[in-house]
């Protein structure tokens, strides 16, 4: 009776908005509305419900529909600023890949060698008794949980409060360390504050965008359409200065090549040429800026147990403008292969006082052995010039996951992170544990292991109990060899959470089936301060249940009842209010659940009912303190110019070893494949890895398109198609090569060095040997 | 003593000169160099698969604003009747006046740009790819309609339109993209037949949605593991 | 339960302070056009003395300059 009353209110609204729109029309002809693009598709008894997208850290609203119980197709969600409607094929193919063929649905336990199926609960009580066993003979550091930045935000808070409140480890980490750990102490360094000060709507005011080693075509196809409109719109210009040939490159108006690690040089050159041209804005450096540097040589992190601090040291301009001395364009040119005019041209660009910049970065930057100090760099640019924190001007760090920013930055799942500050202060680990319901003392004050020593120390013994949820480190970690060994070694016990077997539920004691996506409830954060909240839109197949859940079963497993409450019906918003009283001031403050689920996504600080667009800028941010500019992240509210030095890379090529090997993504497979490849579409466009070579070394080494290469390097080898003149074109003396297929797993050839600040791996720079097959 | 300091003060300059001399040549010598790098080939700086996607995109915003003219339409099969296979490359179903050229410039006129041709009653179609010029190499007239002898040739059928995945998605790229690099060409524009016309030319990043569904020479089955 | 649709102008510039003030509501439903200033605004209350309290406090959003009703219905 209830769905008749409900069904007649819904179409008598129907109608009412139908007279609405056709009596607009007539008045107005060619009158657009979002929620009639939405209504023209053949929907037949389609049911849309608005998610963000499960893949990249762009974040595009996406509305799922849904027949039958079945989720069977997508749109972009033109309600949402994001992506206005657009989404890319791995967008439009998202729900597919929750129906692949060899999904888990079943718990799977290994027995003398092989899996066994079982049920839920057993395998719940397992995965308890042998972390509670494990901590008691080892200690509390030798159990560990490691994610990703595909937890949503409720995943992540109950992982850090289980370990780090409950169990009293600081064994939390997650595959963003691989991805965005750099980009963090970037900003930490330069503004005291994590996460961009910009948005996406500063693509609509630049006049000139900048991406840094970003094949933004590839890796954020949506924002570079919306860049590629103000190209031929408002005749924006993009620069693309990166170490090969992408469509990225073709696309833009201007390519700019440089050699692998040189970017530090250029950047300091750009720096010297604003300098040398007086461009730099005075009373913008001398009212929001201070000046520092840091250690040299730093190292690689190669070694285990690798041990770093910075030392940050006051500097003055003169001496900043003296260090800069060294970084004449002309200098540069030498070894960075760009050439002193076009460094001029961006240095030009940059400090040109009427035009609007935004520079764009991603991998290039972070996956770098000096990764916090290209971040640096480039915020000096910006802060030298004052172009930050208004419409258009705008460093922008983009990220990979649809939650680096979300869960693992914002609710901090890294090993030195708490929701709010870090385990290191004491009132950060009294406010986090009053909230958490535990003793201070619980939450021990030192970090133990980044991602790589994590897996290292697992091979060592160090850590004997481990659980992977929602990633796929046995394809993601740089040396991967090494890892995968370790991990099988006797007396590991290993629990994977996933929704398919991957290379990494191969080394594990446990697989748990996950619900995905809208398979369950969640929320993420994408790279622009967005928070996206999503409902539970289909019944997961199976046993599969959402890593909160798992989570929270086994804490109560291990007795933690008082700290996890929750219902299961309301839990995702009990854990969400309860994780936003971190975070109740006007420098962070999160949007509401109601609002969420009435919006597509909302910007954080959202404060008196508004989100942030700008931050730092008195204009727009209400925690601003000081008209004008206030980075209030730092002392005096000023940020920092950072003096960094061009430092060589850990590895680079030799007689023997004479090629870089760079690798990266594809547009039609996110991350390891695991999901993608799983969609028929994108794996018929892409079906597996590939080595790019320049045509040049090609033809002297007598291999042509589509022929078997040997790829020999320090620590494997392996053996791929190449492809010449293909999507991409490395320089001579150069390959590239895509991570995400697990048959040709290109990880056995990377190298494991870090940036020691960040601990962020360098997956885009190692020497190998090229042979045809 | 007074010649002695002349001599003395010109001896002064004279080194100073020297020095000068000997400073700006090491400075000079510091900044001259040969670059390390060896500059790349530029015939093989170019991407033609991935260039050619944006080639007509700066008429994007044009295309976007251009009224459709339903009369002079042209439907898919128009289209295919020019091709004897998919992918073959079209006849010229129209006289050419001069035999005796490669076509060049006396097709591109026409099939560069587009257009209305008012003795055809039809907008013209735009090539993409206008850079090869030797166009008769390939496409050739249609002078008789009877055959030699007949054939037991078997066709091969284009897909139908609409190949996706789900309701929403966007279908795939249903041909190779060799010599059909540049989507805008035949996508969009008055020329374009009516079905497989964009509805969104000025969003140009046509590949950021529509994939290859046959790159490989082979069909792709499915994703499978590759099992140890 | 009534149910009413409307086509609402706002007053110059104010269109985004419309929307969101708007979307405040709870009783109504906000589709604003894409490229044009209008919005259309759909109302469902639960009794006629509620919709009229609410048609009046409407009235009142300073934002708003003109609203047209073009449809309405009742459930009941």
């Amino acid at each position: 009776m209830y769905k008749q009353t409900e069904d007649r209110r819904s179409f008598l609204k129907k109608m009412a908005i139908l007279s609405a729109v056709t009596t607009a029309t007539a008045m107005f002809p060619g009158i657009l509305f979002a929620e009639e693009q939405t209504k023209s598709l053949p929907a037949g008894d389609l049911e849309w419900k608005k998610a963000p997208c499960r893949f990249c850290g762009v974040g595009c609203g996406v509305k799922v529909g849904i027949e039958n119980g079945k989720a069977v197709a997508v749109k972009g969600d033109p309600n949402s600023t994001v992506n206005k409607g657009l989404c890319c094929v791995k967008g439009y193919h998202a729900v597919i890949s929750m129906y692949g063929k060899d999904r888990l649905t079943k718990p799977l336990v290994k027995k003398n060698g092989k899996y066994v199926e079982t049920s839920m609960k057993e395998a719940l009580d397992l995965v308890a008794s042998k972390l509670k066993e494990t901590r008691d003979q080892y200690g509390k550091d030798s159990v560990s949980i490691y994610g990703s930045g595909q937890w949503t935000i409720p995943d992540g808070y109950v992982a850090s409060k289980l370990f780090k409140g409950c169990l009293s480890t600081n064994n939390v980490e997650a595959n963003a360390r691989l991805c965005m750990a750099g980009a963090v102490t970037g900003f930490v360094t330069s503004f005291g504050m994590d996460e961009p000060m910009g948005c996406y709507e500063d693509i609509d005011h630049a006049d000139v965008f900048v991406l840094w080693g970003n094949n933004m075509a590839e890796m954020h196809p949506v924002l570079f359409s919306r860049m590629l409109d103000q190209k031929y719109k408002r005749n924006a210009v993009i620069i693309d200065f990166a170490t090969r040939t992408t469509r990225t490159s073709v696309a833009a108006n201007k390519s700019i090549l440089f050699q692998p690690q040189t970017d530090l040089a250029v950047a300091n050159a750009i720096c010297h040429e604003i300098l040398r041209n007086g461009w730099e804005n005075k009373d913008f450096i001398e009212q929001n800026c201070n000046l520092n540097k840091g250690l040299t040589n730093i190292g690689y992190g190669l070694e285990d147990k690798f041990k770093f601090k910075d030392k940050p040291e006051p500097i003055s301009f003169e001496d900043y403008r003296k260090f800069l001395e060294d970084y004449s364009p002309e200098k540069v040119e030498k070894y960075s292969g760009v050439s002193a005019k076009d460094i001029k041209y961006m240095a030009s660009l940059y400090g040109d006082p009427n035009k609007k910049v935004t520079s764009f970065w991603c991998m290039g930057m972070n996956q770098h052995t000096r990764a916090t100090w290209i971040n640096n760099l480039v915020y000096n640019i910006h802060l030298l010039t004052g172009k930050i924190s208004t419409p258009g001007n705008s460093p922008f760090s983009l990220t990979g996951q649809p939650s680096a920013c979300g869960t693992v930055r914002e609710v901090g799942t890294l090993t030195h992170k708490l929701p709010k500050g870090v385990v290191m202060n004491k009132k950060s680990r009294e406010f986090a544990a009053k909230i958490w319901g535990v003793p201070e003392s619980n939450i021990p004050p030192k970090p133990t292991y980044d991602t790589v020593e994590m897996f290292r120390a697992l091979d060592r013994g160090d850590i004997r109990f481990m659980w992977i949820q929602v990633t796929n480190p046995m394809v993601s970690l740089p040396h991967a060899n090494r890892y995968t060994e370790g991990a099988k070694k006797e007396g590991r016990f290993v629990v994977v959470s996933d929704i398919y077997p991957t290379p990494t539920t191969d080394v594990a004691d446990v697989i748990l089936p996950s619900a995905m996506w809208v398979e369950r409830e969640g929320l993420f954060g994408n790279s622009e301060r967005r928070t996206q909240y999503w409902k539970k839109m289909v019944e997961p197949p199976g046993e599969c249940m959402s890593d909160t859940w798992q989570i929270i079963e086994v804490a109560r497993r291990l007795g933690f009842n008082e700290q996890f409450p929750y219902k299961e019906e309301t839990h995702v918003a009990e854990i969400y209010n309860e994780y936003r009283q971190f975070h109740d001031n006007k420098k962070h403050n999160m949007a509401p659940l109601e609002v969420l689920e009435k919006e597509a996504g909302m910007q954080w600080p959202y404060v008196d009912g508004k989100p942030t667009k700008w931050r730092y800028n008195s204009k727009y941010d209400p925690a601003c303190t000081k008209e004008g500019f206030d980075f209030y992240g730092k002392p005096e509210g000023k940020a920092i110019i950072w003096q960094r030095p061009y430092e060589a890379p850990a590895e680079v090529p030799t007689k023997e070893y004479p090629f870089w090997l760079n690798t990266g993504r594809v547009l039609e497979h996110w991350h390891t494949g695991s999901m993608t490849r799983r969609i028929p579409v994108l794996h018929r466009a892409m079906p597996h890895a590939y080595v790019e070579i320049n045509p040049v070394d090609a033809k002297r080494l007598g291999i042509t398109d589509g022929d078997m290469v040997l790829l020999t390097s320090k620590r494997g080898q392996l053996k791929m198609p190449a492809l010449i003149n293909g999507r991409g074109l490395p320089p001579v003396g150069q390959v590239f090569t895509p991570f995400f297929d697990e048959n040709m797993l290109v990880n056995k050839l990377t190298l494991d060095s870090y940036d020691p600040i960040s601990r962020e791996p360098d997956y885009k720079k190692c020497a190998v040997r090229v042979e045809k097959a | 003593m007074k010649r002695l300091f002349i001599l003395l003060f010109f001896a002064l300059l004279i080194i100073a000169a020297a020095m000068i001399v000997a400073n700006s040549l090491r400075a000079t010598n510091e900044d001259a160099y040969t670059p390390i790098i060896e500059p790349v080939d530029d015939e093989y700086t170019i991407l033609p698969k991935e260039q050619g996607v944006f080639e007509r995109a700066k008429y994007a915003t044009d295309y976007e604003n251009l009224p459709y003219d339903i009369p002079g339409e042209r439907d898919l099969s128009d289209y295919y009747k020019t091709q004897a296979y998919h992918g073959a490359p079209p006849y010229v179903p129209h006289p050419v006046s001069d035999d005796r050229n490669i076509g060049d410039g006396q097709c591109l006129q026409c099939h560069q740009n587009g257009g209305f041709v008012v003795i055809y009653d039809a907008y013209a179609p735009v090539t993409p790819h206008p850079e090869k010029v030797n166009c008769r190499q390939c496409h050739v007239t249609k002078e008789t309609n009877s055959l030699f002898k007949a054939s037991n040739y078997e066709r091969l059928e284009a897909p139908s339109i609409g190949n996706k995945a789900l309701v929403s998605s966007p279908p795939v790229i249903p041909h190779q993209l060799q010599l059909h690099e540049n989507c805008l060409a035949c996508h969009a524009g008055p020329s374009a037949p009516k079905e497989i016309r964009v509805t969104h030319p000025e969003r140009v990043n046509c590949r950021q949605c529509h994939v290859v569904n046959n790159l490989e020479v082979v069909p792709v089955p499915d994703f499978t593991r590759k099992s140890e | 339960m009534p149910i009413k649709s409307y086509i609402a102008y706002p007053a110059e510039g104010k269109r985004q302070e419309l929307i969101n003030t708007l979307k405040k509501f709870e009783e109504c439903e906000v589709i604003p056009s894409e490229n044009h200033d209008i919005v259309i605004v759909i109302t469902e209350t639960n009794s006629k003395e509620e919709e009229k309290v609410f048609e009046a406090r409407l009235k009142e959003v300073n934002s708003l300059m003109m609203l047209s009703m073009v449809a309405g219905f009742d459930t009941n």
